[in-house]
């Protein structure tokens, strides 16, 4: 069985848009039943005004000091977006997530344990410049109560829904889906990023089954 | 008593080490490398009325650590009464493929030891004046870049001051052709 895959453009959604009428907008002519809709966790988070400017983040100590132990490439190498994450999971939880992971890393030589522990959100923020303009002057979080997302778009559209982190090197990690999404199925799609990462603006991805 | 000693003196080396550790890390030091301004060009257009400058200015970080160019903007410095009817339009962006026309700084992850040229265009109009006249009065005008950084260590501000010789404006090389001619 071979699936298409249609990215759909849309007008830059911004915290102003409701995130159903966007979809309702631009997908609505083109949903058939049986469609999987896929939107893009930072579309969905910036549709919920889940943004911070730098400016008003004041980083502690603790953020100041742990930021330098993660890899500059990693959104929370800025203590700006670790401020923001340790104000959302908690100072304490991140704290034992960094000292877990230091433990985990030097002794048991596995990587990735800080992400796993420190929250969600220690995983999906994205920092200034990783988000097209205007966002990306601008901390982005990762979308808040996606299950509720997912549920409200298949109550209203009628078909299966999912919001997905997909990057352009191959990783892809879904948020949330209904129950009707063939996970694998996503994650294969995704694993080419069809949605793109910067000015293709189509965060909403229709997934079709063909026989 | 002998363990309260070995644990103070651990939690001391550790957290020397620490110290150590965070303060040889070092930080961003992003900067307009005005020193370094390569091809200026000032230009009078007679048509438009207006003068045009034009340079590239390398934006260097010479830091230990990345930084992320999140905000720049361009004023000119006051430069007397004359500046009342002046029209002084200022846009700077990075040199790349695909660059906004417009005048929007998207925001940057500049790399340790890495660079990116950026162009600066001013134009500059007078309501009252001739441009001859403005030049006279105005041989030399300064546009103040001010930038932040958000850096890992913190939010700077900072700023360079470039010197525009518009005395040294010169005329389109069509036209300075056209005049050799009459």
């Amino acid at each position: 069985m071979s699936v298409q895959v249609i990215p759909v453009q849309t007008k830059l959604v911004t915290p102003d848009d409701d995130l159903l009428e966007v979809i309702s907008e631009y997908c609505g002519p083109l949903l058939q039943k049986g469609d999987i809709l896929v939107a893009a966790e930072t579309m969905v988070a910036i549709s919920q005004g889940r943004l911070i400017r730098p400016e008003n983040v004041k980083p502690g100590r603790c953020a100041l000091f742990i930021s330098q132990f993660i890899h500059q490439d990693g959104s929370l190498s800025s203590p700006f977006a670790l401020q923001a994450v340790m104000n959302e999971e908690g100072t304490l939880r991140v704290i034992a997530a960094f000292i877990v992971s230091v433990f985990s890393r030097v002794f048991l030589r596995r990587k990735g344990d800080f992400y796993r522990l420190a929250g969600k959100q220690a995983a999906l923020v994205d920092d200034i410049t990783g988000t097209v303009p205007p966002f990306d002057k601008y901390i982005v979080m990762g979308p808040k109560e996606p299950e509720k997302v997912v549920a409200a778009i298949k109550e209203r559209f009628g078909i299966e829904a999912a919001i997905i982190d997909a990057n352009d090197l191959g990783r892809s990690q879904i948020l949330a889906a209904t129950e009707g999404v063939d996970h694998r199925l996503l994650q294969r799609v995704f694993k080419k990023n069809p949605a793109g990462n910067a000015d293709q603006q189509t965060p909403l991805v229709i997934v079709r089954r063909r026989a | 008593m002998s363990f309260l000693v070995a644990f103070l003196a651990c939690a001391g080396t550790l957290s020397a080490a620490l110290a150590l550790y965070y303060w040889q890390l070092g930080d961003q030091n992003i900067i307009f490398d005005i020193g370094a301004v390569q091809d200026l060009l000032v230009q009078h257009d007679p048509e438009r009325d207006e003068i045009i400058c034009r340079c590239s200015i390398p934006l260097t970080n010479r830091g230990e650590q990345q930084g992320m160019v999140n905000n720049v903007f361009c004023q000119p410095v006051y430069c007397g009464k004359i500046m009342k009817g002046m029209e002084i339009r200022s846009q700077i962006n990075v040199v790349k493929e695909q660059a906004r026309e417009n005048g929007y700084w998207e925001s940057l992850i500049l790399k340790n030891d890495a660079y990116f040229l950026t162009q600066l265009e001013v134009r500059i109009r007078h309501s009252s004046v001739d441009i001859p006249t403005l030049i006279r009065q105005v041989p030399r005008l300064n546009i103040i870049i001010y930038y932040q950084v958000v850096g890992r260590k913190g939010i700077q501000w900072k700023l360079a001051e470039l010197p525009l010789p518009l005395k040294d404006a010169q005329l389109p090389a069509k036209l300075k052709e056209e005049k050799v001619v009459e």
